[in-house]
Parts: structure tokens; sequence; C-alpha cells
């Protein structure tokens, strides 16, 4: 299985430097700063958007699900991390091409696909083609990660299912004290925050 | 153009205002818009936001490790709830002082479906003095 996902990483790593133009693409894409962000803004815009106020209390409850899914997801690839050291690909394999920075951090799972995919999947929950489309953009996020050598394609995989279930385990528990969110959210209300 | 934190953080800030202009307008919260017509307030929203993304991608490296100048995980997580607190009541204050307050449309209960009817700052006056609104006018 691991050579299988060495020779699919070297397949689409290999992709790089053809292209100018796609490299600089995807060292945009690849960029923590780029897509997380969107990602993210695309989540909390629902905390504002609606044409009512069950629609927007639907968009807080997408946006509570996602961030308590990438809170959890986080925590549970830190665990891995800790568990399971396995190096970055430009450390073991020869002549890969590196669009970002080298990090130094393990490299299974990736957290990067655990963030992106856990916010598509909270926002899924509530919100079907938002959640969607974030998913898109997790799918391109986690793609750019491949194509940059910062992860093997089994990191991105095993991550983007860690934030799939951590997301969905979590949104069950939070329903369990739906009480106490409507409680913060009826505070937040007395400010205009919600 | 700054320290990469502080240009993150400008960026959060930023594009966090623009996407809240569009779900204003969208959504027709009047009085977190920064301009009064809807559809203005929607492009200077896209304008803000992409401006922001545009400016950060040009005026900076975003690809450096975190223990040499970047910017770790922790501080992005610190940085990104930062600019979203700071750009939301940044619009409300700005929507408050641009759009002169005003008087509220019409009484309702204090959330953000309010912001149909007035701006923050009418909203808080209009809760604390209770003598404006169309209740205390007599027209509700």
């Amino acid at each position: 299985m691991l050579d299988a996902d060495r020779a699919l990483f070297e397949a689409i790593n290999g992709l790089a430097g053809r292209s100018r133009a796609l490299d600089n693409v995807m060292e945009m894409l690849v960029s923590d700063f780029f897509l997380p962000v969107v990602l993210s803004l695309a989540a909390f815009v629902l905390w504002f958007y609606g044409r009512d106020a069950a629609e927007r209390y639907r968009g807080q409850w997408a946006f509570l699900y996602a961030s308590v899914g990438v809170g959890f997801s986080n925590l549970v690839v830190t665990i891995f991390n800790s568990a399971i050291d396995r190096p970055r690909p430009f450390f073991t394999v020869e002549d890969v091409h590196v669009l970002f920075y080298r990090p130094t951090d393990p490299s299974f799972p990736s957290n990067a696909a655990a963030f992106a995919f856990a916010l598509a999947a909270g926002v899924f929950l509530v919100r079907r083609r938002w959640g969607l489309a974030i998913g898109f953009g997790a799918l391109l996020f986690a793609f750019a990660r491949v194509y940059a050598g910062m992860h093997f394609p089994l990191d991105v995989v095993s991550g983007a299912l860690i934030g799939i279930l951590t997301t969905w385990f979590f949104a069950h528990v939070l329903n369990q004290f739906r009480f106490v969110v409507d409680w913060a959210l009826g505070l937040l209300r007395r400010f205009y925050l919600a | 153009m700054f320290s990469l934190a502080l240009d993150y953080f400008l960026l959060v800030v930023f594009a966090t205002v623009g996407l809240l202009q569009i779900a204003a307008a969208l959504s027709g919260l009047d009085g977190m818009q920064l301009l009064a017509n809807r559809r203005a307030a929607g492009v200077l929203g896209a304008a803000i936001l992409c401006g922001a993304f545009v400016w950060f991608t040009l005026t900076g490296d975003p690809s450096i490790p975190g223990d040499i100048g970047g910017v770790e995980g922790a501080e992005q997580f610190g940085l990104f709830w930062g600019g979203l607190a700071a750009a939301v009541l940044g619009t409300y204050a700005l929507a408050s002082v641009v759009r002169r307050a005003g008087r509220v449309a019409s009484r309702v209960p204090p959330s953000i479906e309010a912001f149909r009817s007035g701006t923050l700052l009418a909203l808080l006056r209009d809760r604390l003095s209770g003598t404006s609104g169309p209740e205390a006018d007599g027209d509700a």
C-alpha cells in the first residue's frame, strides 16, 4: 500500500515543473493563507447570511458544527502525528518538486486536509450545496498539497477521513447539548452578534 | 508589506469586512451596510474582498516556515479569530458612523435580524432610551 502511495505521489508531483502557469496556481492553492482563509470565510459568512432569522439560525449551526469539527480534527491529527512519525515526501523521495516551504512536522495524516474537510463536513450537515462548494475547495487544497510535495496521497486521504468522521461525531455530540448552544446564541443575540 | 503575521491579520480583517458587506446586501441587513444602496454595498464588499486577497498575494511571500518569521498554526488561529472579531465590530461601528445612525425603522428584539431596521448605534439608542422608534412615536 505504501508503495502504491509513493507511486501515486510521484505521478502527481511529477506534474509540477512542466507548466510555470500551473505551478503558480498550485503555489497559491497550497498556501496556508489562501484556501484556508477562503474556505473559513465561506463558512463564517453563514453566521450573517440569511433571508430570514430561521435561515440565519441554520447557518449559525453550520458554522458551529464546522468550528467544533475543525477543533477536534486538529486534536485527532495531533495524536496521530505524535504516534506515527512519517517523514515528509521531500525527505524520503528523490527529485521531489517542492513548491512551498518545507514543514518539519510529520506527514501522516495531513492536518491541512483534515481542517478543510472538517469545515466542509460541518457546513454540509446543514447546508448541502454550501458544504459541497467548500468540499470542492477542500479537494483542490488536498490535491495541491500532494502536487506541491507537502504530502503523500495517503496522508491527505486519511486527513480528509479524520476531518469528516470527527466532525460528524462531534456534531452529534453538540446536538446533545443543543439547549446550551441555544442559550449561548440567545446571549449573543442580546449583543447583536447572533 | 509588514510582517507576515500583520499582513495575514489585515487580510482577514479586510476580507471579512468585504464579505459582511456582501452578506448584508444579500440579506437585507441595511444597518450593517456602509452604503445605503444594496447593490452599491455589495459591489463595495466584493471590491474590498478581492482587493484584500490581491494585496496580500502581491505584497508578500507566504512561503515562510513558522519558526523563521512565518506564522505558526496556533498564531494563525488566534490572528484569524481576532481578525473576524475586529471586522465584525469594525463593520458595526463604521456603519453606525457612516450611515449617521438614524432612527430604527421598527422596534425588533435584539439580534442580527434587527439590522434590517437600523445601525447598531440607532438600535442601542432606541433600546436604551426607549424614546425613539415608531412605538414611542405612536405610529406603530
